[in-house]
């Protein structure tokens, strides 16, 4: 074991809204190329700062400039300019021009009336989302309703069972042949029966690459754990009240975010590890891996935005957050939501990770055993080196033990070049036995492997 | 358990159903006995032997141990130079990078680690130069050079690049052997005269014309060959060649040809002084054999004597320096007497290209003192310093190509006043130069320039022309800063 922290301290403060992250926020390749084309002074009539906010007037096209705002507290932007995106180009180029030449900006305590009222709604619907009382429920529709969906998922779960064992007692050698198709149906029937956490497994089944060998063992591992969330779920009764949860969140039941937010918070620094963006069926799935300096815990931060929705947060790789954070019920709770999140006061944290692989893989164990299904297990390491042989690539601790990257052949070369084949530190996370990687440092400079 | 397992997943369990192996663990047996059907205990049992293999996996031991990358001697870049590599590499912004470049390799800095391997990707593109691009990526580059088969060509070359002239595309080879005929000029027509007879006629033609750079007596012996080769336009070609070469039997040729035409007298002028004039000779008829070798007999020019035009042709392939000495008159003298002829205006396109090809100082300046002159290349016969005056004459006439031959790869700032000058061409016809154009016209813009570009980047008036030429202004005032900022 060894310290970890005080580098990835110093590496974070020194990104703390650099140039990159703030080209991260931008919602388009165009927009951050807009928004660096107005980084530079000569853009801008006007541009102010203060501890909360940052604020300026840029000349447009039109007669009179844009007027752009951007919250410093709780990073976010307001200009009114005609574009839908978000946050537009002058946003960005404002926070560019802050990252870069902060000459440009004159500190002005006073703040122009349409910041001072912006920042003031915010505030206020910050207040409201907290306060939000819950409208007194229909207990009788509730339970009528909750009855109804236990049926309905009932009824899809036994369809799933036959359907399941229908799958094993032909074999699965002849499913490459009808890869895309064999589980339609069935997929379907999930979703009809309000199983979707169960239907979105089945779909999962097409990320499985069948030219490729080993879609065996993926596949057969896939059925299998569906199968015995179906068999849990028959079981609920008996099994530990964790166990049960996890079970009914894998099946799809979901818990409203307003009763996770009245849950225990955890108050930490929290470091945004990682930010990755995933599309699947016009629904972009947004992860962000938090980690807390003070209580050593990991944190996923999961967002859904359909269709072009612009998103809510603005988390980028780096980032430090002073935040109270709470955790959906779970065996191994690592699923979270910001409960309020403050400005950053940097102090000083340390942070204990292991430089051995076996350590890792004792954790991995760990993990599987309270919980069985978990798919992506988040871990830090130090002192381990990239590798490749055969086509493959693999990272090396100090004892020589090696684990399998999955990282794309461009991010496993990116990460050479920065590390320069030597030690480095990372953190990642092992998915079905793969080890992806988000994050290396070294020599008190990091990168982010999947911005 | 796990082969077992995998059998019957593939096979079905109506045809296989796993064993139990000696010394498996406890929970195979007990899957085994519960009273389900077969499939129940299937899923079960390899629910649970692939969650024992993921749960109980061991690292690996890899015999593999890759050298560390050698430390780096050069400075490398940091700060905003490295977000703008960064920006420029993601853009594809290859007028800013093209700048980046110039100027780490000026300062020998290289660039951050992790951008090598998309630099490297960016080396393999043609359109760079890439021991440019190889310097940059300092130490770590060679090194990357060495691991990856992919890039490894870049330091080594390719076998493909070795077979260019053999095996390669038409552009390959031309590129072949144009490099051949830079570095061993001989080599590249030795290597022409053995494989041009393979050759279709437009590849004969093409490869041919690469021999205009470095072209020399040596080349004679084999321009004279293709004087008989079955398509035209290699005949041509090669003919054309064989004028250009000074001291060739045909441009010996024509050089007597021409004097036996010309006549250099003097007469007197207003009773008291003597004033020389030049005499195109309209009785000499020039021996036939003379329109075998590129030279129209007929003029194609309306109202062109025949005469003229066939001096003018002749006079365009003959060095100016050579013919005054021939005709006892200095090179500046003999230009005044040829554009104070009344034939003038039609010689001038012959005069220039004379004056263009042998980078005739005098002659040149004399028809840029006209103020018509239409070839930019006349420029190239005077010292840089001594351009500035000329430049503008060549912005009405194709705009384009002015900005080509002003904007060039040492970056150079242009002066102030031409700058200004420019812009305000620009800002009248916007359109007359394409936006990288303008993009590249801002890395050579001085500082001092700012105030004019402000002018336009806050002209009120809202014109689509001037609209565009004002977005253009703005984002030259941003490349101008940003030069500014890495001077």
């Amino acid at each position: 074991m060894s310290i970890f922290g005080f580098r990835i301290r110093e590496i974070i403060q020194l990104m703390q809204y650099t140039r990159e992250q703030i080209l991260l926020l931008a919602p388009d390749d165009a927009s951050a190329k807009a928004g660096r084309q107005l980084a530079t002074k000569t853009k801008w009539v006007a541009a102010h700062y203060n501890a909360s906010a940052l604020w300026g007037e840029c000349q447009g096209s039109g007669k009179n400039p844009y007027q752009t705002a951007i919250d410093l507290t709780n990073i976010a932007f307001k200009c009114n300019c005609p574009s839908r995106k978000f946050p537009c180009k002058h946003g960005l180029g404002l926070f560019l021009l802050y990252a870069e030449d902060r000459s440009a900006f004159t500190a002005r305590e006073e703040l122009p009336a349409y910041v001072a009222e912006w920042l003031s709604k915010r505030q206020v619907r910050e207040t409201a989302r907290e306060t939000k009382e819950e409208k007194p429920a229909d207990e009788s529709a509730r339970s009528k309703r909750a009855e109804s969906r236990e049926k309905k998922v009932s009824g899809g779960i036994e369809e799933l069972r036959a359907w399941l064992g229908d799958v094993m007692r032909a074999g699965i050698a002849h499913v490459p042949q009808q890869a895309y198709q064999f589980h339609i149906n069935i997929t379907a029937r999930m979703v009809d029966a309000q199983a979707s956490g169960l239907a979105n497994r089945l779909r999962q089944i097409n990320q499985i690459n069948f030219y490729e060998e080993g879609w065996q063992k993926q596949l057969l591992k896939r059925l299998s754990a569906i199968y015995m969330i179906s068999e849990g779920y028959r079981n609920r009764d008996n099994l530990p009240a964790s166990t049960a949860q996890d079970i009914a969140t894998l099946i799809g039941w979901t818990i409203p975010k307003e009763e996770v937010l009245q849950t225990e918070a955890v108050a930490d620094h929290w470091i945004v590890l990682s930010v990755t963006m995933s599309e699947e069926s016009n629904v972009t799935t947004e992860r962000i891996w938090l980690y807390g300096l003070g209580t050593s815990r990991f944190a996923l931060l999961l967002n859904f935005y359909a269709g072009n929705q612009p998103y809510q947060t603005m988390l980028v790789p780096g980032i430090q957050i002073d935040a109270d954070i709470v955790y959906y019920p779970a065996s191994v709770p690592m699923r979270a939501l910001i409960r309020e999140q403050r400005p950053v006061a940097g102090r000083a944290a340390q942070a204990t990770i292991p430089n051995s692989f076996s350590e890792i893989y004792n954790n991995i164990s760990s993990v599987l055993s309270q919980n069985p299904f978990t798919e992506q297990i988040p871990f830090m390491i130090e002192d381990v080196k990239a590798i490749f042989t055969n086509g493959r690539w693999f990272v090396t601790d100090l004892e020589g033990l090696s684990v399998p990257l999955s990282n794309p052949e461009d991010e496993c070369w990116n990460m050479l070049a920065f590390s320069g084949g030597r030690l480095f530190s990372a953190f990642g996370v092992c998915d079905q036995g793969q080890f992806d990687l988000h994050f290396i440092s070294a020599a008190r400079q990091g990168i982010f492997l999947k911005s | 358990m796990n082969t077992e397992i995998l059998k019957a997943a593939l096979l079905g369990t109506d045809r296989h159903m796993p064993e139990i192996t000696k010394g498996a663990p406890e929970v195979y047996a007990k899957i085994h006995a519960l009273p389900t059907s077969k499939e129940d205990r299937f899923l079960k049992m390899a629910f649970v032997s692939l969650l024992y293999e993921e749960a109980g996996a061991k690292p690996l031991v890899i015999d593999c141990h890759l050298p560390e990358c050698p430390p780096e001697p050069q400075t490398v870049v940091t700060g905003q130079l490295a977000g703008w590599v960064q920006s420029a590499l993601t853009d594809q912004n290859d007028v800013l990078l093209s700048f980046l470049i110039f100027r780490m390799l000026q300062r020998n800095e290289v660039i951050q680690p992790q951008l090598v391997p998309t630099m490297l990707d960016k080396a393999l593109e043609k359109k760079y130069d890439k021991q440019k691009l190889l310097s940059i990526c300092g130490m770590t580059g060679q090194w990357l050079c060495n691991l990856n088969p992919r890039w490894k060509v870049l330091r080594d070359g390719t076998a493909e690049e070795e077979n260019a002239w053999e095996t390669g595309s038409m552009e390959n080879r031309k590129a072949f052997l144009s490099a051949l005929r830079k570095t061993d000029p001989n080599a590249a027509t030795a290597l022409l005269e053995n494989t041009l007879p393979q050759e279709n006629a437009n590849n004969r033609q093409a490869l041919l014309q690469l021999l205009h750079d470095r072209l020399s007596l040596a080349d004679e012996p084999f321009l004279q060959k293709l004087v008989t080769d079955k398509s035209q336009k290699v005949r041509e070609t090669a003919i054309g060649m064989l004028r250009q070469i000074q001291g060739s039997a045909m441009n010996r040729h024509h050089l007597d040809c021409l004097l036996s035409m010309l006549q250099v007298r003097e007469e007197r002028h207003l009773l008291i002084t003597k004033k020389k004039k030049v005499v195109i000779a309209e009785d000499v008829t020039p021996d036939e054999s003379i329109f075998k070798t590129g030279i129209e007999k007929v003029s194609t020019e309306k109202g062109v004597q025949d005469h003229v035009f066939i001096a003018g042709q002749l006079l365009s392939a003959i060095d100016p320096a050579l013919l005054s000495n021939q005709l006892n008159i200095s090179d500046q003298e003999l230009i005044i007497l040829f554009l104070e002829h009344p034939a003038a205006k039609a010689l001038l396109p012959f005069l220039t290209s004379a004056a263009v090809q042998f980078k005739c100082k005098s002659w040149a300046l004399a028809l840029l003192h006209r103020g018509d002159a239409r070839d930019i290349g006349l420029l190239d016969a005077l010292a840089p310093s001594e351009r500035l005056p000329f430049y503008l004459q060549f912005l009405n006439g194709n705009a384009a190509n002015l900005f080509a031959y002003l904007l060039d790869d040492t970056y150079a700032l242009l002066p102030e006043r031409l700058a200004e000058q420019l812009l305000d061409h620009l800002s009248k016809f916007p359109y007359h130069v394409t936006q990288v154009t303008y993009q590249r016209l801002a890395l050579q813009l001085p500082v001092g320039i700012m105030p004019v570009l402000k002018k336009y980047a806050d002209d009120p008036r809202q014109d689509y022309q001037l609209r565009y030429f004002k977005n253009q202004a703005s984002e030259m005032m941003r490349m101008v800063e940003l030069r500014k900022n890495i001077a």
